[in-house]
């Protein structure tokens, strides 16, 4: 306890004492100039104007979180959680990005170092992106490098897109744009007044950076129970047939956007297991889908559909693959009173056949098998429903929201609340929880109820 | 941010054209007045381009700072246009961009473009008469309020401006009793325009404080907003205005969101 104390006093001073020095700077900003500015286009404060062609933005964050998950129930906000782990985040981060045109080329590089004390690497240098875009003709752009990518319309719910996420980003409290990593690709977009093209290669697999026990703990099906034991799934071979390729038709029509999808290549989370490697793998997938989204009353309504074709099991009678399934979802967003906005989402999710994997399982002599009861299947129907709930105060400064998945198929749900004060325009300061819960301790959300945890970020633009 | 900054994109958007005070029509005379201010504050030239920035002042003294380059096309005069914004600063916000799609008479279409996600996000139609960015503007402020919400009449003249007096037809999603906004005679540019609560005490004040010629065109290049009953402010500044550039419709596209157009922006 005093250990977890000591970091966030330590947190605390040290937020006070980086907030004191800009305190006494902001008399001596720029905007004086505002009323001195005269005359046809002079006269602006010197800092907003383009002085080089390279634009350079820095930024220094430090992230501290306690699991809850015992300590909530039990008296003490902190406390170390069924793993005996103390700290869900503690790290501190530096991003130097900069960019500049050359020409109509655009160059882009986000660059970051991290002392991170819960990873096992605990100085870290990523790159976050670095990337040129480039007009081949006047149709057709690429952008090639590390990148972030993201399409579709789901809000924290992901059909189509099967770019790589990072869910360690997502527990711990980072950023929401954390929970995109970067991946090595190459996209093309070819403009047309019929529609859009965009194509997206990956050469080399890049999976989502997934829950594996080194942050966080997971069920694991061969023990039976949560555990933080790490593993390392089984990557896809580095050859040019393992590459991942995507692809977005998509067109405006009146206001209403419509897209289609495709996808090559595999889970991007470690959905499969190699019982000779004893390792968990990522099966092949390739995946259809489509989109609508467009204005409907006083809000905005999309629909999504995917068809995931689970192409190592395309039978569906193989009990370590994952079976194809179709997936729609439904969402409705909404300002309901002034700097108040809801949205919801339903999620369905078909899977094909999953009383083939249980007949499969049943036929062997596997020796827990005959200890399964359907809940250790999928189930043919999953649904789970989602609500954001976003309020603005005090001029938009300090955010209030929560976001929050709920299964009624498997009775569990994972809540996001956070607070965002936004002081100026160089400190953020925010406070927010990642709990889980369910009845079971194998379903999507009630296998992270250990992880919970609160969490504090203040951020420094410079 | 993102929660934050979308406001501005419902907000900033119409700012090419300064359309500070967009009036309906009444009787003959009053109606020529409001459709000529209309279209000397929104709609002039074919299209145009500003570099702007913005400082919000809050009601303890402490600064905010915008900057942002604004694309704007009419497709129509008086009628619906097309809008790109081109955050630079602040950091945080640096190419954060704003799309929308303009519809006089019914609900815009809006997109934000969050780069540190590669999300393009799709804006509910919210609440017009609400502050973005902690900033004293409201959205309808600039995008003009529906043409036929306001109900006027010729309160005063002199020599070089009219004083309408406003009145809204229904008080639905309006916190104003009515407004007085005075119009000059030359330019058609609405100067002032002050808004009066239910007991007809001023609380709220935006004043048209510089007026620049680009390319023979009297231009707002800058504006400011009161809140007077605590204080706050702010305040946005035009510069480099560009007016029939000949803008492309395509370069108000989800291609722009996503890689803004840099031929349309120098």
């Amino acid at each position: 306890m005093w250990f977890k104390a000591f970091h966030l006093l330590f947190l605390a001073v040290l937020s006070v004492s980086v907030a004191l020095p800009s305190v006494g700077a902001e008399t001596t900003d720029a905007w004086g100039a505002w009323d001195d500015s005269s005359g046809s286009d002079g006269g602006w404060p010197e800092d907003t104007e383009q002085t080089s062609p390279w634009n350079v933005l820095v930024f220094s964050e430090i992230l501290a979180g306690g699991f809850i998950s015992d300590g909530l129930f039990k008296g003490n906000l902190f406390a170390d959680n069924a793993f005996d782990e103390d700290l869900s985040a503690f790290e501190n981060r530096w991003q130097v990005k900069v960019n500049r045109y050359f020409g109509t080329s655009f160059f882009n590089a986000s660059v970051e170092l991290l002392a991170d004390g819960v990873d096992d690497d605990h100085l870290q240098v990523l790159v976050r992106e670095l990337y040129l875009d480039h007009s081949l003709t006047d149709s057709l752009t690429v952008r090639a490098g590390q990148q972030i990518l993201t399409w579709g319309t789901g809000d924290f719910v992901f059909l189509n897109d099967l770019f790589a996420k990072d869910w360690q980003a997502m527990f711990s409290g980072r950023d929401d744009s954390y929970l995109k990593a970067p991946s090595a690709s190459i996209k093309l977009t070819y403009y047309q007044d019929m529609a859009s093209l965009d194509v997206v290669c990956t050469p080399l697999f890049t999976s989502d950076n997934y829950i594996n026990g080194e942050r966080f703990g997971y069920f694991s099906p061969l023990s039976g129970e949560v555990t933080d034991q790490q593993f390392t799934a089984k990557e896809p071979d580095t050859q040019i047939e393992n590459s991942e390729l995507a692809f977005r038709l998509f067109k405006t029509l009146n206001g209403v956007e419509y897209a289609l999808y495709g996808y090559h290549g595999f889970y991007k989370q470690p959905m499969g297991f190699d019982p000779v490697a004893g390792r968990n793998t990522f099966p092949r997938l390739n995946s259809w889908g489509a989109s609508v989204r467009g204005n409907l009353g006083a809000g905005i309504a999309n629909v999504e559909m995917a068809y995931w074709d689970s192409r190592d099991d395309t039978a569906g009678d193989d009990p370590l693959t994952p079976n194809s399934k179709w997936q729609t979802l439904v969402g409705y967003e909404q300002e309901l009173i002034q700097k108040l906005t809801l949205g919801l989402q339903w999620w369905l999710q078909i899977t094909e056949d999953p009383s083939l994997q249980k007949k499969s399982v049943q036929k062997t002599d596997a020796p827990q098998s005959e200890n399964l009861s359907d809940d250790d299947f999928q189930d043919k129907y999953h649904h789970t429903l989602t609500a954001r709930i976003t309020y603005l105060t005090m001029s938009d400064k300090l955010t209030w929201s929560l976001f929050s998945f709920y299964s009624p198929s498997s009775d569990d749900f994972y809540l996001k609340p956070k607070v965002s004060y936004r002081r100026d325009d160089h400190w953020l300061f925010e406070v927010g929880g990642n709990l889980f819960g369910g009845r079971d301790n194998h379903t999507q959300w009630g296998q992270f109820e250990e992880n919970s945890n609160l969490y504090t970020r203040v951020r420094y633009h410079f | 941010m993102s929660n934050t900054f979308k406001n501005v994109g419902l907000t900033l958007l119409m700012m090419v054209g300064l359309s500070v005070f967009v009036l309906p029509v009444h009787a003959l005379p009053v109606s020529e007045i409001i459709e000529k201010s209309n279209l000397a504050a929104v709609y002039p030239g074919q299209d145009g381009r500003a570099e702007a920035r913005m400082l919000i002042v809050d009601k303890q003294g402490r600064k905010q700072f915008r900057q942002f380059t604004l694309l704007r096309r009419n497709i129509e005069q008086g009628g619906d246009q097309q809008y790109l914004v081109v955050f630079s600063r602040p950091a945080d916000v640096n190419r954060t961009t704003f799309l929308v799609e303009k519809h006089p008479g019914h609900d815009d279409d809006r997109w934000l473009y969050l780069p540190g996600l590669d999300l393009v996000k799709r804006i509910a139609a919210g609440d017009k008469r609400t502050s973005f960015v902690g900033s004293d503007f409201f959205y309808e402020d600039i995008s003009g309020r529906d043409i036929k919400a306001d109900s006027f009449e010729l309160l005063s003249e002199n020599d070089t401006h009219w004083v309408l007096k406003a009145t809204p037809r229904t008080s639905d999603g309006v916190e104003f009793a009515w407004y007085q906004v005075t119009i000059n005679k030359e330019t058609f540019l609405p100067m002032i325009a002050e808004y009066f609560d239910a007991h007809d005490k001023l609380y709220r004040r935006m004043t048209a404080t510089k007026i620049q010629e680009y390319q023979g065109i009297p231009t707002i290049t800058e504006m400011k907003a009161e809140n007077l009953a605590d204080g706050s402010y702010s305040i946005t500044q035009m510069r480099n205005v560009q007016y029939d550039l000949g803008l492309p419709s395509d370069v108000f596209t989800e291609r722009s969101l996503r890689m803004p157009p840099r031929q349309w922006l120098q």
